[in-house]
């Protein structure tokens, strides 16, 4: 568990330092929800969801809960949907993965708002919104395959050196 | 005696000096050339193999480093072309300072927003310099902003595409009123996506038109009067509404946003 808290906050920071500098038209955050809701327990997933999304707040201009609010809306529908539905196949995992960063979206704007009316409806945010939607659908195809190699890392493979001269003698 | 004498003759006879050569000579000339010219190919192929093969395994370490001098070479003009650039942004900045604020503090883009629907920036400038909530944010190129929360040596600066802006703005040519909204990144009207604020509340009368300069009115007690904030792409007059809007293009290249002025009042 301190494992995984470990690469979350590793993740979290690294993922936010890039979309700060580079202005990626996706949500590299949002793919963790999304592994986290498939293919980790609940608590925890939850609870790192809304670590993530707390980062993000902090690091944003929004107002603070918008991602959370967005991240644990998105993780709880998974919690309710992954037993229903088929997330294998290429297809079927990027129209989950763009319906779910619709979803998040929507709750992220509805939480904004309600906060400071900017007077903008939902269906003008989608015009911008389908460049995010469509690359977090093509990127999440290879990138949860990623999360998961990432998360399934040890602790003697993070903190052992890879070169095999220097590898403890097995027997 | 006798052959010594012989002998002396015959060698005052080949020490005197005649037009034509010798039969003689012509005849080991003739054998001599082409052992010469053996040699001479010989030695010029030996010197060529020496001088590009053998001598060249230095001058073939010398080429990877002068290869490498020349990539780094590179990389200086490249970092010098930046410099240069950086340069003239600065000076163009310091010179808006000297002549319109002269007690503006200048910082540095950080970072942009890591949520792309919120337009900000974080500056490297915090309440330790002497930045506050709500300070007009300027950029060689006109207006950028006003700054949010502000921390010990950061803030967030508000840039005035983002959807919660307003700015009070007054067009340039006929002195016309009218509220500057951000927009967020939002597809012009050739879909090409770019940085795009509107313009609200202009009554249906006031005189606008595509290509007039907008400038801040001052009246929002927020911003300066005077300050450069974009250019009217289009104009849209609703035939039975009260009011009529317009798009307009931001002066401030956001995409490319490096230094910044804060205004102090």
């Amino acid at each position: 568990m301190i494992r995984t808290l470990f690469l979350s906050l590793i993740y979290g920071f690294g993922v936010i330092a890039l979309q700060s500098i580079v202005p990626l038209p996706g949500d590299l955050l949002l793919l963790a929800v999304i592994y986290f809701g498939f293919y980790e327990e609940w608590t925890l997933g939850f609870s790192i969801s809304l670590g993530l999304g707390f980062l993000l707040d902090v690091a944003s201009l929004a107002p603070l809960g918008t991602t959370m609010f967005a991240y644990s809306a998105v993780f709880g529908l998974i919690c309710f949907l992954r037993s229903k539905i088929l997330f294998r196949s290429l297809a079927s995992r990027f129209c989950w993965i763009a319906f779910l960063t619709l979803v998040s979206e929507l709750f992220a704007w509805s939480y904004s708002n309600s906060f400071s009316e900017t007077g903008r409806p939902f269906w003008a945010e989608l015009l911008v919104l389908w460049k995010k939607i469509f690359f977090n659908g093509c990127v999440g195809l290879f990138w949860l395959k990623a999360l998961q190699w990432y998360w399934g890392l040890t602790w003697e493979q993070l903190l052992q050196p890879s070169n095999p001269l220097y590898r403890k003698r097995e027997n | 005696m006798i052959p010594l004498f012989a002998g002396l003759f015959f060698l005052s006879l080949l020490s005197i000096k005649t037009q034509k050569s010798p039969v003689y000579e012509q005849w080991v000339l003739n054998a001599l050339s082409p052992v010469t010219d053996f040699f001479s190919w010989t030695s010029k192929g030996v010197r060529k193999s020496w001088n590009h093969y053998f001598y060249l395994v230095g001058a073939s370490q010398e080429r990877d480093l002068l290869q490498a001098k020349l990539s780094s070479f590179g990389e200086l003009k490249a970092h010098d072309e930046g410099l240069r650039l950086e340069n003239e942004r600065l000076k163009n900045l310091l010179d808006m300072k000297q002549k319109n604020f002269p007690k503006a503090i200048a910082a540095r883009v950080m970072a942009f927003d890591p949520r792309s629907e919120f337009k900000s920036i974080r500056i490297d400038k915090g309440s330790r310099q002497g930045i506050a909530p709500d300070m007009p944010v300027v950029a060689s190129g006109g207006l950028v902003g006003k700054v949010g929360p502000v921390f010990k040596d950061e803030a967030y600066v508000l840039l005035i595409v983002d959807p919660a802006s307003f700015v009070d703005c007054l067009v340039n040519r006929s002195r016309v009123r009218g509220l500057l909204a951000g927009s967020g990144t939002i597809p012009n009207t050739d879909f090409k996506p770019g940085f795009l604020t509107r313009l609200e509340y202009l009554k249906r009368e006031s005189d606008i038109q595509a290509g007039d300069s907008l400038i801040t009115s001052g009246l929002d007690r927020l911003y300066p009067k005077g300050i450069l904030v974009g250019e009217v792409q289009t104009v849209d007059k609703d035939p039975l509404g009260l009011f009529q809007k317009a798009k307009v293009v931001p002066s401030v290249d956001f995409s490319g946003l490096e230094e910044v002025l804060i205004l102090r009042p």
